[in-house]
This record gives C-alpha cells, structure tokens and sequence, in this order.
C-alpha cells in the first residue's frame, strides 16, 4: 500500500477544497466544525472565490497555500475533483479525503480509475470518494458534514469504527454519542478507490488508540485479502462486524445446489468465522457487543448473577444458558461467607437473589464474594432501581468495583426514566450497562468465546 | 464421462457404475454389477435429473432394458443431450451428505458439506469454509452441522474420517480451479459397524 495512515488520520495542517460561505453547504459546515470543534493544527480554507471564510483567509488554490499541507479535504463539485486532486499533489499533499460523490457509485468507473491513477502518480493516500471521510475523537479532526447540534460527536475511547456507508455511519456515530460509547476514530471509507477497509483493519490493529474494531460492510472486493488480514488482525484485537446486503444476492437460480446452498451471504458469514471476525445482526449489538470487550478477559463462561429481583435474576440466567454460557456453582467458602452476612430471608445460591429490601451495602458485600470466587468467571449484576432501599450509591458501589477490572462485570438494568439515568451513569463510568439480558449474555458469551480462543488475560 | 474421469483423478471414492449405450450393453453391464440395480440419465450438463424423472432405483434384472428405453424417451422429451444410461449399484445403506465446491466472487473456492440427498436444498443444513482448508477445519465442519449427531446415533459410528478424507481431496479439486462449480450428492457415509468408508453415488459439475 504505501501510505502513511497515521499521517492522514493525524494531520497538523488541513485545506478544506471547496470550503464555503454559504452555512447550508457542507464546504461551509466541515470548516466549522473544524474552526468550531476543537482541532488544534492549522486549517485552509479553499475557494476560488471568497477572501475569508469563518474568520479564516481563503485561497484560490492548495498552491496558494505558504505552508506544509498533511490533509486535504475535498467537497467540491464533481467535475473539478480531479483537477483539484492533481493540484494536491503537486502541492505535495500525501493524504486527502474525497467527500465528493458521483464515481463508480453511479457507474462512472471512468473518472474513478483516474482518481486512481492520480493518487498512485503522486503517492496520496486516499479516503473516498462518496464518503464522510473521518473523525478522530483525540486529535479532534472531524469531515463529517453534518452540523454538530444534529449529530452528536463521540466522546474519545477505545473503539474503532469504520464504515462503508457514510449515512448508516454517521447515524452510529449519533447513537455511539447517545449510548455514551467512547470512540477512537470513525472512518466512512465509501467507494474505497484507494484505501479499501482491509487497509483501514491492518492499522487499526497496530493503533494503539484502538482496542475493538467494530465495522459496517457491505461487500469487499478482495475477500481473499481482507481474509488473511482479518486472521491475523482478530488475533490482535477483537473485530465486531454488520454485514448489510444478505439478501439481494442468490436471487437467480443456481446450476447447482452447492452454489444455491452457498450464496454470496453465506459465504461471506463463513469467512468472517474463519478470519475470527465476530458478526453481530444489528447496529445497537454493534456497540452492545464492543464495549464488553473492553472488560478484563474472563478464564472461562462460569457466570454468576446478583439481583435484587427473583424473576430477574432467573430471566437472566435462562439466557445464559441460551447463549452458552454456564452458571456458575459457588464455592463452599462463598456461600459460608454469604450465609454468614446475609439476613435469613436471602437464598444463598446462583443467582443470588439479595431480595426486595437489598441496599448497596449487600449489593457489595455479594459482588466482592463472588469476585474473589474462583468458579466464577463473569459477574452478571441485575439491579432493579425501583425499589426503596435501592439508593444511587449503587452506582459509585458498580463503578469502583468495576474499575478494579479483575473479572468481567455487565450491569442489566430494565426501567423507567429514573433507571435509564442510573444506567447512563454507570455507562459513563466506564461500565457496560444493557436493558436486556439477552443481549447482555450474548456478549459475554461473544467475550468468553474470544478469551478462550486467543488465550488472552 | 468427464466427472467421473475427475473423481477418479482425486482418487475420490464412487459407488460402481457403467455408462450403456443400448438396452443390451446396459443388461450385460447390470448383470456384471449385481441386483438389484439403479439407472440414470448420464449427462455432463448440470441437470436436476430427479425432477425430470431420470433417476430409477432398485431395478430387477427383467425391467434393465425397458427402463433404458424409458429414460432415453424423459432425456429426448426434457431436451438434454443424450450421452447414455448410468447403470450403478445401489448405494449400501448410509448417512446422505452434500458435498460441493463454487467460486465466489469475493473469495475464490469455497467448500461446502451439508445434509444431503434430494431434500438437500430444503434441509438447508451445511457448513462452508473459504479454502484452503486443514484437516481441523474439515473436522470442525462436520461438527457444526446441525444434523451432526446423527453421525453417532441409535448405537451405531458413521465414519466420519473417511468424510473427512474427502473433503481433503475435494478441498484439492477446489483449489485447482478447473470448476466453477461442483455436487457431490449423495455422499454416503457407511457406519464402522458396516465397514465404514463413504462413496459418491451422483455428480454434477459446472465448468
């Protein structure tokens, strides 16, 4: 490949191509969140026609431009896109991100092939086009042309996410905002003409920003490739991916069985088993899926489950099994110490239900019983925020516990407003929080399947 | 015939046959097989041959000549290029499985082994790997079928090695790329009770 990733994905100058007045145009709305959003380096306003855009003095050209450029972001109109992408290199610009649409997405391969040919002659690494083009939550670098108060930016994190489609893209990223998800970089790679998604994978997985790697795909056109990076990468970091277009394909009749029985979706299911890639139906699993895998890595699926509802905790642990997992029998020494803390009316078993009038201080004396248990491996806590004696120092209580990372700890939390702020909480404190235990189990089950697999600790 | 040529290549096992030419050279070939005795239209074209009624099964010997003319008569009426009459063996008594191979347009030669016989479509149980694959990954394709246990059921071992060894080969032919597609249906799996081993007892290919 060549280029320099990092270098594109952390630019200290930036010329916006086809930066605009006019706030209804995304020239207008990318340069603002740039100015606006916290970028530090230097950013270059391009447009023919205007003096000062934002405060900020406009050129005509990237040639215009006294200084070193590490970045240009292209938004002009289609037909001058290649001429500005030749002017970049003559500049010597080494990367650029090509939001522009109108290629080989609309069957125009033609023009395509030249933006090829022009970032090859002149080494540019290119994202795009027909793309959002990139956010990078720690360097503050932002191309997605959708004004700020619309769409919510990430906080910074640890998962990478990138995306073949902008719009579905840009939307996670809003949701990832919402659900509290920290991000590292987003990228919307669209047509992929020159820096496909096996290339964005390969330096993902050697970003030290990055510890999941969560991925929108709708085809590739290497599989062969994309396979034998993925093998290497999944061993690395865990990789969580969205296959959309499962069922177009498959459509005509098949000479034989063998190819009707193996459609394009299937096959592509069964590469993503072989490569590790852990595949996921739905975009909210996405990010249910990743964050759990930035818990500690469990030595085995032996879960046990603290509630302070029977009917929760058994729901729950119906799941675990449904999913895999096992629930774990305490140790004898564990439920000694329980039995011994524990008022008369609680069952001491697995789950452990700590009963209606449960405050955080049970809640903690259970979940250090069961951390220091050495048959349990995944701890699943089930608090109902409804009852009396159930205050928010429950919250402070998950969070520190969880921050000691010695066993994986997921929160299910099912409610009402006053449980949804709760849940907020404990997500922004660093804990996977779910509103179904489904879910939840799943994940973990997803987490006890990778543990084993790679033998991480 | 060409597919069986290949087969024998790979050194891929097949339940005995001969091709005949006329009623006659298809009594001589039945008679040196041995009753009873199955009939089918040979063709190198990928047909579904069942649905056009070109499969018959357990043939006496005095009904070998008069289903020879039968099948002749379904072959001209469906159109296909008559190459002769496949007369085989009755396949011993076994697990029936599918094994295949296509060209993806993403990833190349993909191998595929599932629940197989006629109702193969219908059962839609199989397991695919992108190739090449290892002997584990074989294994681990057996065993995610969600018929695997059948393979070790009502006190009897089905030989799930020589399934194995199969794929291996199969793998082989995939990887030679001188198919775009290939059927191995039925592939009987015997029991170890039985003897063991596995045989092909129909092919198609797409090249």
């Amino acid at each position: 490949m060549g280029y320099n990733l990092k270098e594109l994905f952390e630019p200290k100058s930036i010329a916006v191509i086809g930066a605009s007045k006019d706030p209804t145009k995304i020239g207008h709305v990318i340069l603002k969140n740039l100015v606006e959003g916290g970028f530090s380096g230097q950013v270059y306003p391009v447009n023919p026609s205007a003096d000062v855009i934002l405060y900020q003095h406009a050129f005509a050209s990237v040639l215009d431009i006294p200084s070193e450029v590490d970045l240009a972001i292209i938004v002009t109109p289609q037909p001058v896109v290649l001429k500005v992408l030749e002017e970049c290199g003559k500049k010597r610009i080494k990367n650029a991100v090509i939001i522009t649409s109108g290629f080989a997405e609309v069957g125009n391969t033609e023009v395509e092939e030249q933006i090829k040919e022009i970032a090859k002659r002149y080494g540019i690494g290119v994202i795009g086009p027909n793309c959002m083009g990139f956010i990078n939550t720690y360097t503050r670098v932002d191309s997605v042309f959708n004004p700020v108060y619309k769409l919510g930016r990430p906080k910074a994190g640890e998962i990478a996410f990138i995306s073949q489609s902008g719009a579905v893209g840009a939307a996670v990223m809003d949701l990832a905002a919402k659900m509290g998800v920290g991000i590292s970089l987003f990228v919307s790679y669209g047509n992929a003409a020159v820096i496909n998604e096996t290339d964005l994978l390969q330096y993902l997985s050697d970003d030290p920003r990055t510890s999941v790697i969560a991925v929108y795909l709708e085809g590739v056109r290497d599989g062969r490739k994309f396979l034998d990076v993925a093998r290497k990468v999944t061993k690395k970091k865990p990789v969580i991916l969205i296959k959309a277009g499962k069922t177009q394909a498959g459509s005509k009749a098949a000479a034989s069985h063998t190819a009707s029985l193996a459609g394009d979706y299937a096959v592509y299911s069964s590469a993503f088993k072989q490569a590790g890639i852990l595949e996921v139906e739905s975009l909210t699993d996405l990010f249910d899926y990743s964050k759990i895998f930035l818990q500690p890595f469990p030595n085995g699926n032996r879960t046990g489950i603290i509630t302070n509802g029977g009917g929760i905790g058994v729901l729950t642990s119906d799941f675990v099994i449904r999913n895999g997992l096992q629930m774990a029998e305490l140790d004898i020494e564990t439920k000694k110490t329980l039995r011994d803390s524990m008022p008369m009316h609680v069952n001491i078993g697995n789950p452990l239900d700590l009963a209606g009038d449960a405050d955080a201080a049970r809640f903690k004396v259970a979940i250090d019983a069961m951390m220091q248990d050495k048959n349990v491996d995944i701890i699943i806590l089930t608090p109902l925020m409804q009852t009396i004696s159930l205050d928010s120092s429950i919250i402070d209580l998950i969070i520190r516990e969880s921050q000691k990372m010695i066993k994986p700890i997921a929160v299910v939390t099912i409610g009402g407003t006053y449980t949804e702020q709760n849940r907020t909480l404990l997500e922004n404190g660093g804990v996977p929080t779910y509103t179904s235990p489904y879910v939840a189990t799943g994940a973990l089950s997803k987490l006890a399947w990778y543990a084993k697999r790679y033998q991480k600790d | 015939m060409k597919m069986f040529d290949l087969l024998s290549k790979y050194d891929i096992p097949v339940v005995e046959f001969a091709i005949a030419k006329s009623p006659e050279e298809a009594q001589r070939m039945a008679d040196s097989i041995g009753y009873p005795i199955a009939m089918k239209i040979a063709s190198s074209q990928p047909i579904h041959k069942t649905e056009l009624g070109g499969v018959r099964l357990n043939i006496p010997p005095d009904a070998v000549q008069q289903t020879f003319t039968d099948l002749l008569r379904s072959a001209v009426s469906a159109g296909i290029e008559f190459e002769g009459v496949l007369v085989q063996q009755m396949a011993k008594p076994g697990i029936e499985m599918i094994v295949g191979i296509k060209q993806d347009p993403a990833f190349g030669p993909v191998i595929l082994l599932g629940a197989g016989g006629i109702y193969a479509e219908m059962l839609h149980d199989v397991s695919i790997r992108v190739c090449p694959i290892k002997r584990d990954d074989a294994y681990e394709m057996v065993s995610e079928l969600k018929s695997a246990a059948i393979f070790k059921a009502r006190g009897k071992h089905y030989d799930v090695d020589s399934l194995v060894e199969m794929l291996m080969k199969v793998n082989s032919i995939a990887l030679s790329k001188e198919l775009k597609e290939l059927d191995l249906n039925p592939v009987v799996v015997h029991s170890l009770e039985q003897g063991g081993g596995c045989e092909v007892v129909d092919v198609r290919i797409v090249e």
